[in-house]
């Protein structure tokens, strides 16, 4: 049973993806015309154009171009960047562990303490700690991202300068052992880590409250305390573990959100990751580099939910047994 | 002898509005005591009261005494501390809620959701626990492959069961069943009542087992007390109850009830709703109710002896004979 | 079975209550007070935005990065522009960006929820799978793409916005209009031999349409926040002052290295309060029709 829900959910998340290679296809040929792209070449003759068609493949018809384009894509030839005239996905692969770093310390800490602050909520409800927590998280969820970071830059690097403005490592500076390369790495995270957790903590925090209050309702909560279970040990060993399980399925819609917060996050700490990457391809036009990261964050956030769907699997026994 | 369980005067608000309004109940040792009424009668609130397991947001007063068979001074439920009622709940009291919906923990296995509740009132080795639980599922007709299983994976019966194992892991001297049957199919319940009554003769329980369904409480219990809108308007031996009801309530209530082999298959409903107890209409209760009301009733009747060890809310009892219903609630009555 | 009193089952309404249950929504909680307020005050900047505005947004004088002081009340920008009078001008656009794509969004999620639900079948297969498709693609990234691809406008942006974020309405749309095909009120008009759109237009839609006025309004909410992100980005109408732009041309002239709070805290509050504010009206609207959530909150 279990492997054929696998199949299932991977053959799912593979056939997205084949869309997304169908849409980047389509958008960048079809609609952004590759050779006006190619004319703004300073210089280029008619034959060159010609030459560079021959060897970008768009000479041939256009179901052709799609069979070379996902044969490039498989083989990681994602193009080269118009900027920087170096292959993008090696750019993608040098940033891709900086967008990672970023984005799994916001996610871990947003989750960590979006559900503290869900279960402190529930079990408060209707006081001023509550209210509190709510309109807290109701602000932040208002509140950009970006907007967050740069009023952080503002208070903690220019006002009362303890953090790094930007960047992920100062520069210009030899290095005693790995170790202290990581603290500085660590001092750069701080800022940009807690702009992406405030961006993501308010949906959390909603999830997890109104699961905990769901949770908190049902009859096996009053039998947990009838046998003489102490409240806190209801709520920590049997609501809390109930309550999680929407937490892990509702959370892989955020997931999309946190791409589009790596790229404008990223952009204000100048921090080096695809982000940054995209927001310097959109300046530049950089077309191919573009594509690429639109593909690699589809990527991931494809891979992500599948993640979600197979964390869920192994969490809850329910869904095991169908 | 003492009664195992004495409430005096039990009383619950909510915004000061009363959900039970003085409910006095008394129970001997190994005694039976059926809880009868329509839903939203204070019922369920009666039950988690004695276990002072009520939400925040209702309040409770009245006096509650336990005293269970070895335990020297009589327990004051009312007065303790949440610590010290953390010791009573499970050891003396247990309870059972309509278990084929969600009464144990959905992501636990069922023998670790015993285990738990022994591991808080005893000290024993896993060992001993697990032997514990092997022994209790048999003793409700369960294997002891089924500890290692999830709620899910068991039919309702099945969890039904595993709920009255739970509620017997500590030995406690009463067992509180609130409509324990009622999720199940007829055969299912009929095995689930026929193993309350066994476990309460073998082990000698006290139980109070509640329910809406007079034919439930009419198997198994040996006295019954009706509720209406937050009160006890009848209460008396089953027998003597159901052969000579003293409320026009009750006398509905038995009227209700489908007749095997009678000229009717399907009873005649109650017309009309309870009120809400914290609202009630002035006077008796019932009256808006009641095909059998008259100007006495403006008048709160009190709860009275009426025939011996039979107890009734009703200015015009004992009732010698009843008027025809029909005829007395001028024929709207629907089919 | 013991006979009693038979209710008649639910009509089918959703909860589109009287006017006057409307009226105590927005008038009598201090949440719909707020999102009515703040609503109404932004329409009305955005409207007469040039009027109220002391000075030209664009014009630029040698008083750079100045602070807040009686002639400029939030200072002036890089160019020595107006801080306050920029604002004032900017609304405009969030509040047109917002409403249009909203609706684009409505209209489109509407029309595939209510065809995949009522139609089902291949219809509702496919066009299940787009709004899956939709729902699981980054919303910015995608938004990005579109929008370097086309060349930033006005038009570019709602356009853009209105056509990625339709799937969640659709999913909505049709899992209400799924429940409602299967009610007795719809079965009777079938059997009565009432065609598909005479359905639809007196029964599916009527009973559809609170759910998605408030699923629009937290659409706007989107909206707004997705034209500042863009703009932030470099992506927004060159030719507009918006709350976006403005963030971005503080970012990219060092305002916050400079210390320019002045410059870069008014137009991000601006976003915040009218998402917050819209956000609030958005939920007391799906309270309002799914009194179930009011629980819980």
């Amino acid at each position: 049973m279990s492997g054929r829900w696998l199949f299932t959910k991977v053959g799912a998340a593979v056939l997205t993806l084949i869309f997304v290679l169908i849409f980047n296809f389509f958008l960048f040929r079809a609609i952004g015309d590759p050779t006006t792209q190619l004319a703004r070449l300073p210089g280029a003759t008619d034959k060159e154009i010609e030459q560079l068609k021959s060897d970008y493949g768009l000479d041939k018809p256009l179901l052709g171009q799609f069979a070379d384009y996902v044969g490039d894509t498989a083989t990681l030839d994602l193009g080269i960047s118009q900027n920087t005239r170096e292959p993008v996905w090696n750019e993608i692969v040098d940033a891709l562990p900086w967008t990672l770093l970023l984005v799994g310390t916001g996610t871990l800490l947003a989750t960590l303490i979006g559900a503290w602050m869900g279960v402190k909520a529930a079990t408060k409800r209707g006081t001023k700690t509550d209210d509190g927590l709510l309109g807290f998280s109701l602000f932040t969820y208002a509140a950009p991202e970006y907007w967050i970071g740069i009023i952080l830059i503002l208070l903690f690097a220019v006002a009362w300068p303890i953090f790094p403005a930007g960047q992920q490592v100062t520069p210009g500076v030899e290095f005693a052992s790995w170790f202290d390369e990581a603290l500085d790495v660590v001092d750069h995270l701080i800022l940009p880590a807690t702009a992406m957790t405030l961006m993501l903590l308010g949906q959390y925090f909603l999830i997890m409250r109104s699961s905990m209050v769901d949770v908190l309702t049902e009859d096996f909560i009053t039998v947990k305390r009838a046998t003489g279970l102490s409240r806190e040990r209801v709520i920590n060993r049997h609501a809390v573990p109930n309550a999680l399980l929407p937490l892990v399925t509702l959370s892989a819609i955020q997931f999309g959100a946190v791409a589009g917060g790596a790229i404008t996050i990223e952009t204000v700490f100048s921090w080096p990751g695809l982000g940054e990457l995209s927001f310097n391809a959109i300046n530049d036009k950089d077309f191919p580099m573009l594509q690429g990261t639109f593909l690699v964050f589809s990527f991931g956030v494809i891979f992500a939910n599948l993640l979600a769907d197979i964390l869920y699997f192994y969490l809850d026994p329910r869904v095991q047994s169908r | 002898m003492s009664a195992l369980l004495e409430v005096e005067d039990l009383r619950v608000t909510h915004d000061g509005k009363p959900i039970v309004d003085g409910v006095d109940l008394k129970l001997a040792p190994g005694e039976a005591l059926a809880l009868a009424g329509e839903s939203g009668c204070g019922k369920t609130t009666t039950a988690l009261a004695l276990m002072r397991l009520l939400p925040p947001t209702l309040t409770q007063s009245g006096v509650i005494t336990l005293r269970p068979e070895g335990v020297e001074d009589p327990i004051n439920i009312g007065r303790r501390t949440e610590t010290g009622m953390r010791l009573v709940r499970w050891r003396h009291i247990s309870l059972v809620f309509q278990g084929a919906m969600n009464s144990l923990d959905p992501v636990q296995k069922v023998g670790k959701q015993i285990a738990e509740a022994i591991g808080i009132h005893e000290r024993a080795s896993s060992s001993d626990i697990a032997a514990r639980i092997d022994e209790l599922l048999a003793t409700v007709g369960l294997t002891g492959g089924v500890a290692g299983r999830y709620p899910h994976e068991l039919s309702g019966g099945q969890r039904q069961r595993v709920m009255i194992a739970l509620a017997l892991a500590c030995r406690p001297s009463l067992v509180i069943a609130d409509e324990p049957t009622t999720a199940l199919d007829v055969v299912m319940q009929a095995q689930v009542l026929q193993l309350l009554e066994r476990l309460r003769e073998e082990l000698g329980l006290a139980l109070i087992l509640i329910s809406h369904d007079l034919g439930v409480l009419a198997e198994t219990c040996d006295r019954i007390a009706v509720m209406y809108a937050g009160r006890i308007v009848e209460t008396g031996s089953v027998d003597e109850v159901f052969a000579a009801p003293q409320h026009p309530y009750t006398k509905l209530l038995l009227d209700s009830l489908p007749v095997i082999g009678g000229d009717r298959g399907v009873g005649i409903a109650i017309p009309g709703a309870p009120p809400d107890p914290g609202d009630p209409p002035p006077g008796c209760r019932f009256r808006p109710r009641c095909p059998y009301s008259a100007e006495r009733c403006d008048v709160d009747p009190p709860l009275r002896e009426v025939r011996p060890g039979q107890l009734a809310a009703c200015h015009y009892a004992p009732w010698e004979k009843w008027p025809d219903p029909v005829a007395a609630a001028g024929g709207e009555v629907s089919r | 079975m013991s006979g009693g009193t038979i209710t008649v089952g639910g009509t089918g309404d959703t909860g589109a209550g009287s006017a006057s249950g409307v009226k105590h929504l927005l008038l009598g909680t201090w949440r719909g007070r707020f999102g009515i307020g703040v609503l109404a005050l932004t329409i009305f900047v955005a409207i007469f935005g040039e009027l109220l505005a002391p000075y030209d947004p664009n014009a630029s004088s040698t008083d750079v990065l100045q602070s807040p002081s009686w002639s400029h009340i939030l200072g002036t920008t890089e160019n020595g522009s107006d801080v306050f009078s920029q604002l004032l001008v900017g609304t405009r656009v969030s509040v047109i960006v917002g409403f249009a794509a909203a609706l684009i969004s409505a209209v489109l999620g509407s029309l595939v929820g209510l065809a995949g639900g009522y139609f089902g079948g291949w219809t509702d297969r496919i066009l299940d799978a787009t709004e899956n498709w939709f729902l699981v693609i980054p919303t910015l990234p995608l938004m990005i793409v579109l929008a370097r691809v086309l060349e930033p406008s006005l038009t570019v942006l709602i356009a853009v916005i209105g056509l990625t974020s339709w799937a969640g309405t659709g999913r909505i749309v049709r899992a209400q209009v799924l429940t409602l095909r299967e009610r007795a009120f719809v079965e009777r008009a079938r059997a009565l031999g009432a065609g598909d759109t005479y359905i639809i237009r007196t029964h599916i839609l009527p009973n559809t349409l609170p759910l998605i006025f408030a699923n629009t309004v937290l659409i706007v909410a989107v909206a707004i926040l997705s034209e500042a992100a863009l703009a932030f980005l470099g992506l927004g109408d060159p030719t507009q002052i918006s709350w976006g732009t403005m963030l971005e041309n503080a970012f990219s002239s060092g305002a916050p290295s400079a210390g320019a709070w002045w410059y870069v805290v008014p137009p991000g509050l601006c976003i915040t309060i009218l998402v917050l504010a819209v956000s609030m009206l958005g939920f007391l609207f799906e309270e309002y029709i799914n009194p179930r959530l009011r629980e819980a909150t």
